[in-house]
């Protein structure tokens, strides 16, 4: 690199301390004035201290689009358990449990902030059975060490939990 | 967008404010959807950094001068909402980096 100095020649500091080869140190420097730089900019163009206030608007406009995600999915299940409760019974385990349930499988995986729950509904757990099951979905699929990826779980009316796999070339299919 | 003031003691920068409220209104009575405005060639070159870069061997015009930073605010309640400002970026790169290995060799 080389480097003018007023009326002098050009200097190359690392061709002569080639010994100090390392840009990562003028670059410390840089990105410390640069900090500064942007934090006065920031201050001088009234984005300073703004970023709380963002932050809030963003969460207001995604909760919005949660809460009606949510209502969408409560009508859902609630036209299908107003439908099938004079043959199935009430759910002994409620659509709120059940996300419980689901949420405490992405937690304790550690999960919780890159996979969210992305839909719940109340199926018939087999074809002619009148047993049934929530079926919670990921936000996207989750890959296993089996190479399989988990798209979601089942919840039955006892609590218990059964994931949901897919294979990478087939359909999905329950694995306790 | 910048306009040049001749003053007895030469020329002085201004933003154009009438040219954005100009732009937002025809937009406006052409009936266009909501439009926002981006301001090019905003830096404002301190006369501050000129000086640091200057004492550290850069090749800058003493004169050189941009956008006074005030008016930038000025600008974004007109509509104005992304300010480019590379120059003065490079600045502070060149800045940085010259002052590092001035340093260095003393």
């Amino acid at each position: 690199m080389g480097v003018s100095f007023g009326q002098g020649g050009t200097v190359s500091f690392f061709r002569d301390n080639s010994g100090e080869f390392d840009f990562r140190r003028p670059g410390k420097m840089f990105m410390d004035e640069h900090a500064k730089f942007i934090a006065h900019k920031n201050d001088k163009l009234g984005s300073a201290g703004q970023l709380p206030a963002v932050c809030a608007s963003l969460f207001k406009m995604n909760h919005s689009r949660y809460l009606r995600g949510a209502l969408f999915v409560a009508i859902l299940v609630g036209l299908d358990g107003f439908a099938s409760s004079s043959r199935a019974g009430n759910a002994a385990v409620s659509a709120r449990q059940a996300v419980d349930i689901a949420q405490e499988q992405l937690d304790l995986r550690g999960l919780q902030s890159s996979i969210q729950i992305e839909s719940v509904v109340l199926q018939s757990a087999t074809v002619l059975g009148s047993k049934r099951v929530w079926t919670v979905l990921w936000s996207r699929p989750v890959s296993s060490d089996s190479g399989k990826f988990e798209v979601g779980v089942e919840v039955d009316m006892n609590g218990k939990v059964v994931r949901l796999v897919k294979k990478t070339a087939g359909g999905a299919k329950g694995s306790p | 967008m910048v306009l040049l003031k001749e003053r007895a003691r030469g020329f002085e920068y201004a933003l154009h404010f009438d040219g954005v409220q100009g732009i937002r209104d025809n937009l406006k009575a052409a009936g266009a959807p909501p439009t926002t405005l981006v301001m090019q060639g905003s830096s404002s070159v301190p006369s501050a950094a000129v000086s640091r870069t200057k004492a550290v061997g850069g090749r800058l015009d003493p004169s050189a001068r941009g956008v006074d930073e005030n008016e930038c605010r000025h600008a974004a309640r007109l509509g104005v909402v992304k300010v480019n400002i590379d120059t003065d970026g490079r600045l502070v790169w060149t800045r940085g980096h010259r002052e590092f290995f001035s340093r260095q060799l003393r």
